[in-house]
């Protein structure tokens, strides 16, 4: 009975497991739903881990920017909170974003260790690479900022 | 005993076969629940009330036609005198929300017990709202977190605005923190649209006003 049980257990964990990768993989809620509030769902699944506290806010997003482009912000934030759950022992992280007129604003700031940045310039690291491309093709500004053990602050900057 | 006038039609649209039938044999030998019907699409979910009407429909929210929060709001629409429970496999907020804003009179998970169904079902038919456990939490942690009353700064942001009430120039605030005029522009935009002020004089007021610096 027991073993019955843990069995149970196991295929529940891998359901819940496979339910994360495909949640990951494929965003429905951003189709259905728009960035702004797949962003939102998705800091709190963040923070429903436990693992670290997501605060998101968005401005001006009432308006959705267009498909091709949602999910190329999607990305670019879901690679820098990676970053932060992997490497930045942080606690609290904020997300935001801001529209105004043409010009979309994304932060994501952390409270963690901090890190050199002349560092990345070298970096052959997937997620960084992938990010540059994403934030090139959208013609935009990364900034990278970062205090040790006060945190990081990334900025993307770009014209939708 | 119930006079049939006084039995719950319970109706479920579900694209899975093993849930409907599941849910079937475990409401049947309810004294109080008759079995209106099933249906596997939005459609033709749509197409038997044209002629039939049932109490409560049990609603899946990934349908292969129309996904369950649109049914949810064009069945409604239609016919307010239904209750819809939301069931799904989803525990999310944002889905358990919408449901709740197109109408639905409560949301249960899947893996509820017969127990919880049947709550679920009764509290729904009095014209009250249920909310499995899991779904309770997940629905009031979503409004907690989406909740923001002033925006908060972020530690930059602060940082700008300390440095503008203190009278420094955009280049002089990229030389203090290190970085680009560019970004402190950017932040100081941000901050104008954010807290919704057109000026620096205002920024600088809003941010005294409200103890932000």
């Amino acid at each position: 009975m027991a073993v019955f049980e843990r069995s149970l257990d196991m295929i529940d964990t891998s359901i819940k497991e496979l339910r994360r990768v495909a949640h990951n993989m494929m965003p429905e809620m951003l189709a259905k739903f728009g960035l702004n509030e797949a962003l939102k769902d998705y800091c709190n699944n963040v923070t429903a881990t436990k693992l670290l506290v997501v605060k998101y806010q968005s401005f001006g997003m009432e308006n959705r920017p267009g498909n091709s482009v949602e999910i190329i912000i999607y990305r670019i934030i879901q690679e820098l909170l990676n970053n932060v759950l992997k490497h930045a022992r942080a606690t609290e992280t904020l997300v935001q974003l801001v529209k105004e007129g043409s010009r979309l604003s994304i932060l994501v700031e952390d409270n963690g260790k901090g890190f050199n940045t002349s560092l990345l310039e070298n970096s052959k690291g997937a997620g960084w690479t992938n990010i540059r491309s994403r934030v090139a093709y959208l013609k935009g500004r990364l900034d990278i900022n970062s205090e040790p053990n006060k945190g990081t602050t990334i900025t993307v900057e770009f014209n939708v | 005993m119930y006079k049939s006038n006084d039995m719950i039609r319970v109706f479920i649209v579900d694209d899975h076969p093993v849930v409907v039938e599941g849910i079937h044999s475990l409401l049947q030998y309810e004294k109080d629940i008759e079995w209106a019907g099933q249906a596997m699409s939005a459609q033709s979910c749509l197409g038997y009330f044209v002629n039939n009407t049932a109490n409560i429909v049990l609603m899946d929210i990934n349908l292969p036609d129309i996904n369950g929060v649109e049914l949810c709001k064009t069945l409604k629409e239609k016919y307010p005198g239904i209750f819809i429970l939301g069931l799904s496999t989803y525990n999310q907020g944002l889905y358990i929300k919408k449901m709740m804003e197109n109408g639905a009179s409560g949301y249960i998970l899947k893996n509820s017990s017969k127990d919880e169904l049947l709550k679920a079902i009764h509290a729904v038919h009095e014209g009250g709202i249920y909310f499995s456990g899991e779904v309770g939490e997940a629905l009031q942690q979503y409004q907690q977190s989406s909740e923001v009353a002033v925006p908060a700064l972020s530690r930059r942001e602060k940082q700008v605005l300390e440095l503008i009430a203190e009278g420094y120039t955009n280049p002089e605030i990229a030389g203090k923190l290190f970085v680009s005029q560019y970004t402190v522009d950017s932040h100081r935009k941000n901050l104008t649209a954010k807290l919704k002020v057109k000026n620096t004089a205002m920024l600088i007021r809003f941010a005294i006003q409200h103890k932000l610096i």
